[in-house]
């Protein structure tokens, strides 16, 4: 991962005796669609808030383009669109003003204002006031804002929040062509997995305000690998023989689990029989990523 | 500069189809329109008195005129810089104003620009309906654009620092409640302020009485402190503003 668009080196944010964000090292690569994931109250937003200069940290650094946020920010912001939890809107405007206001920070040609509602497609309605606006209307037109100009980065923080599932999938799609519509790379926060799972190719889980997973999708379910559950007489004799062969083992519920990685089952089996063992029920499982999200988080999930 | 410019336009753009607009006109026609019936109704009996005898129609009409607009100007003032940073916590966009690439302090500042500018085209909208209000009564002497001007000119200094007060109060109070009634209860209170020169002086709220160009009082010092107050302020406010976090 030597060409990152984001790093961050040691990323803390503390408020009074809570710490939001701790010792964060995040590293989205470029071109990829990060999928920043924990549950609520992890501190995705505060690290999203953070890393567009909303907020101070107490410690560490944001490197975005290789620059540093805290010395670059103006410079870094012109490539950065972002859309943070709900979007922001002036409601009596209509959707096209809202984004001159955005065009005319970013001193942009007019016609990037059609271009991006052409994206959400919300050019029928730019000249309608945003008051009239549904919600999944709301989140297009907030991601309108995000994609106008040449964003090299886009931030986007809880995009689907409050959507039915008809605006989620929609968002979703959207999102998930962004990368092929407009060429930037995407960060985006959920604390969905399933979400996450489906449009990005990078995941950083964070929990508790601490990174505990960072890698592609593809390393995330290699933690999948499977995981031999025994039912074997007697119980304890067999957990310790299987622990003096250098195996890894849980004891759960009445049945032994090895986690080791790359043990054959039947290798297994054939270990216990020729010892005396009873073995009355083995079986290999796969971890689901909802598992493993829920051992690296603490269990909490939606 | 442009891109200074350019954001001052975006802020305008911002209180398209507001009420700001409209009170920036009905305001100076509404106590322009009191005057006239009262000067209407009363020229007479005021250019009769003995403590209007010095005084020309114009001076007359001023004085009048100002009962009402000390208290008028300021409170539309309040409700501007109230407004016009309410708009960004109700449609919470401080945090989509904030992540795009244009430093704190020009957003402040355009803010705090956009309510005097505001002010401004209010007080020569009220200097333009007093001269039509002393045309319609007749007034027999010619206008006297001296008073006039100077009278303007003192409101300008005057508001600035109302403007740097309120602004500071409305960036940094999240509760818009909180700021308009600090607004009102100082502009209710400005005219007992104003019995003493020394908390006049002190307090930006009664700086808009001391407007009124009267050669027998000592507008220049307490003016003086209103603009030194609008800078103090208005810099107190940047400092501030840059140094928010957006949660």
């Amino acid at each position: 991962m030597s060409d990152l668009i984001i790093e961050t080196t040691g990323l803390t944010k503390r408020f009074k005796n809570l710490t939001a964000v701790d010792s964060l090292n995040l590293q989205v690569p470029k071109g990829a669609l990060y999928g920043f994931l924990g549950p609520n109250g992890a501190g995705k937003s505060t690290t999203i808030r953070l890393l567009l200069g909303l907020m101070k940290p107490t410690k560490g650094k944001v490197f975005i383009f290789k620059k540093e946020l805290g010395e670059e920010r103006l410079d870094i912001l012109r490539k950065v669109g972002s859309l943070v939890e709900s979007p922001s809107y002036y409601e009596q405007l209509t959707a096209y003003e809202n984004l001159e206001i955005t065009r005319k920070i970013l001193q942009l040609d007019k016609k990037e204002i059609d271009k991006a509602l052409e994206i959400v497609k919300l050019e029928k309605w730019k000249n309608t006031r945003v008051k009239n606006f549904s919600l999944g209307m709301k989140q297009r037109l907030g991601l309108a804002q995000a994609l106008m100009g040449d964003r090299e980065l886009l931030i986007l923080d809880e995009p689907t929040n409050g959507l039915d599932p008809a605006g989620v999938k929609e968002i979703r799609n959207l999102i998930k062509s962004l990368p092929r519509l407009t060429g930037a790379t995407v960060l985006l926060s959920s604390h969905i997995l399933s979400e996450i799972e489906l449009i990005a190719d990078y995941v950083g889980i964070i929990n508790k305000g601490k990174l505990v997973f960072q890698g592609s999708l593809e390393e995330l379910k290699e933690k999948s690998t499977r995981e031999i559950c025994i039912e074997v007489h007697p119980l304890s004799e067999a957990e310790a023989f299987l622990k003096r062969q250098g195996y890894q083992v849980e004891n759960k519920n009445g049945m032994l689990y090895l986690s080791k990685r790359k043990t054959a089952a039947a290798e297994v089996n054939k270990t216990l029989v020729l010892e005396g063992f009873q073995v009355s029920h083995l079986a290999e499982n796969e971890k689901t990523l909802e598992e493993i999200f829920l051992e690296l988080t603490g269990g909490t999930l939606q | 500069m442009k891109e200074f410019y350019l954001l001052l336009r975006g802020e305008l753009l911002k209180v398209k189809r507001t009420f700001i607009f409209p009170l920036v006109f009905l305001t100076p026609l509404l106590a322009g329109g009191l005057s006239l019936i009262n000067l209407y109704l009363r020229y007479d009996y005021l250019k009769g008195l003995e403590a209007n005898a010095d005084l020309n129609s114009w001076q007359i009409l001023l004085i009048q005129h100002h009962f009402l607009w000390f208290l008028f100007l300021p409170l539309v003032v309040t409700v501007f810089a109230s407004t016009i940073f309410y708009l960004e916590y109700k449609s919470n966009s401080w945090k989509n104003t904030l992540s795009l690439p244009v430093a704190k302090s020009k957003v402040y500042l355009a803010k705090w620009l956009l309510v005097y500018m505001l002010s401004l085209a209010m007080i020569g909208i009220n200097g333009t309906v007093i001269v039509l209000v002393g045309k319609f009564l007749s007034f027999p002497e010619t206008t006297d654009w001296p008073l006039i001007f100077q009278y303007t000119l003192n409101q300008l200094m005057a508001i600035s620092s109302l403007i740097s007060f309120q602004c500071f109060f409305s960036a940094l109070i999240k509760n818009t409640g909180i700021s308009l009634t600090i607004g009102f209860v100082g502009v209710a209170s400005s005219l007992f302020f104003a019995q003493s020169k020394r908390l006049a002086e002190l307090i930006p709220y009664a700086h808009m009485l001391y407007a009124l160009p009267d050669p027998t009082i000592d507008n220049g010092t307490v003016l003086s402190y209103g603009l030194l107050f609008a800078l103090f302020f208005l810099l107190s406010g940047i400092i501030c503003f840059t140094k928010k976090e957006i949660a």
